[in-house]
């Protein structure tokens, strides 16, 4: 669909799906430091063969997708995908961007994926991990519109549990649970803002693999990041204990 | 083994006393079936079947009462329960019910408290035997299990900080030593002290750091009306 004549704004849905690749992918914790041995240091994707998972009936995967080409005012779906996963076929069928080298999360293939939508004056961006399959119309819509004044957002639930953290063994710091959130996708971005993001932490030797979220606040530190009201369903599908609870909450 | 020689026993209060609102409706979350079995039953049937607890104290709104009642009767009949009436907030009905343990506690013959949300059906004897163990250190001790993905916000409503590394979601039962349970919650009724938990209350008011120890991702708490499905399917995993 050709809107360049059109005076709304384009918006390109991008949805992450991850490889098997992603777990050796340089930048990441060490094996452990997260919480979980060999999960990548970007929070979002776990094994590609995990996201062919059946749930409800269908591909992990395709949830994602099927959300994104619903939505209106959602132009394009494009999916990010080693080749465990690009070479396959979905319903519906996303436009498919094999990632450089199998490393779906490498900050080079991201870039390369935001740089070629296209021209970047009158496009949003809506950044969405797979692994987060019951993401439902409100919360698209929602991020769509804050993105009408604002040039980054985030969606995010209040933390339901107290936390705290912990080192050696005993609480040490306990942060005022009413300002803590969960972090959920969409993320979304006026495309300059999340190319310039990502220009910037590519040339960061430093640089250590975040959300995307996490790279505008820490090399655009001038830019907001709106945080819009994610959903109870919202979460990260992490183990089959995951996909059992997913299952549930679809009516399986 | 500790608490036999010394002759003192461990008491467990149960909190049925949140007004489960999230859940919806005027009916307590507690009281809603899992399973056929009302919520709050399933932990108050652990901690009955432990041997180091002693006394079992149930805190409970005052309109909830009769209910409460019926419940015991019908799941745990000639199980001795204490029954609490409940404060407007959490930290009101811990308190209420230390009180009510206080002769026991003043006596000794409570040594420790073992604190459980009722919308968390599923603990386990062997999570409660955990942390009765480390609960008799001072400072008493908690169950958490880590959590990814987790950010801050502004008053303002933007992003503060977006990743705040791997932080410990906190779990009941929390256990303490009772005396110092009990001297905490007197001073902080004093002060006027409200913490968002039963640790914060007890770290503040002794100054000693309460230990996280490790948790039990299944032992959810009942927040959404859904996680009664939820609940009902992880029983039936762990009966598989």
């Amino acid at each position: 669909m050709n809107h360049s004549a059109s005076p709304s704004r384009r918006t390109v849905a991008v949805i992450y799906a991850g490889d098997g690749d992603t777990q050796a992918e340089p930048g990441g914790p060490e094996p452990g430091e997260s919480g979980r041995p060999g999960e990548p240091g970007r929070p979002g994707t776990p094994a590609g063969a995990d996201l062919l998972a059946p749930l409800a009936g269908r591909p992990i995967v395709e949830h994602s997708l099927a959300a994104f080409a619903a939505a209106p005012g959602v132009d394009e779906v494009m999916l990010i995908a080693g080749p465990a996963l690009a070479g396959r076929t979905y319903h519906p069928a996303p436009e498919i961007a094999r990632a450089a080298g199998g490393r779906a999360r490498s900050i080079a293939s991201v870039l390369e994926v935001l740089t070629a939508i296209g021209p970047a004056d009158e496009c949003d961006v809506l950044i969405h991990d797979a692994d987060h399959p019951l993401i439902g119309p409100r919360v698209i819509a929602d991020c769509l519109a804050a993105l009408a004044d604002s040039e980054a957002v985030c969606a995010a639930v209040p933390a339901s549990d107290t936390m705290v953290a912990v080192e050696e063994g005993v609480i040490t710091d306990r942060p005022p649970r009413d300002r803590l959130r969960y972090r959920q996708y969409p993320q979304g971005f006026r495309l300059p803002v999340i190319r310039r993001g990502y220009q910037l932490a590519l040339a960061d030797p430093a640089y250590r693999q975040a959300d995307d979220c996490a790279v505008v606040l820490r090399y655009l530190p001038a830019v907001p990041v709106r945080l819009v009201a994610g959903s109870e369903q919202g979460f990260r599908i992490t183990s089959q204990a995951d996909l059992g609870i997913a299952e549930t909450l679809l009516g399986g | 083994m500790r608490e036999r020689d010394t002759g003192q026993t461990a008491a467990a209060v149960v909190l049925a006393s949140g007004s489960g609102v999230r859940v919806g409706g005027e009916r307590n979350k507690v009281y809603l079936p899992l399973l056929g079995r009302p919520v709050l039953a399933w932990s108050l049937l652990v901690f009955a079947g432990i041997a180091e607890i002693g006394r079992l104290a149930l805190v409970v709104r005052p309109q909830d009462l009769d209910l409460a009642r019926q419940v015991l009767a019908d799941e745990l009949p000639g199980q001795p329960v204490d029954i609490v009436h409940g404060g407007a907030q959490r930290q009101d009905s811990e308190l209420m019910a230390l009180r009510h343990l206080a002769p026991g506690i003043e006596s000794g013959q409570i040594g420790t408290v073992l604190i459980h949300d009722a919308a968390r059906p599923l603990v386990t004897p062997g999570l409660v035997a955990a942390v009765l163990a480390a609960a008799a250190e001072p400072g008493g001790a908690v169950p958490g299990v880590p959590r990814e993905g987790v950010l801050m916000a502004s008053p303002d409503g933007t992003l503060a900080e977006a990743d705040l590394g791997t932080m410990m979601a906190m779990q009941t039962p929390q256990g303490f030593p009772a005396r110092a349970l009990l001297a905490a919650y007197e001073r902080a009724a004093t002060d006027g002290f409200y913490g968002t938990d039963t640790a914060a209350c007890v770290a503040r008011h002794t100054g000693i750091p309460v230990r996280c120890i490790p948790g039990d991702s299944r032992n959810m708490k009942i927040t959404y009306p859904h996680d009664l499905a939820v609940a009902a399917r992880l029983v039936d995993g762990v009966a598989r």
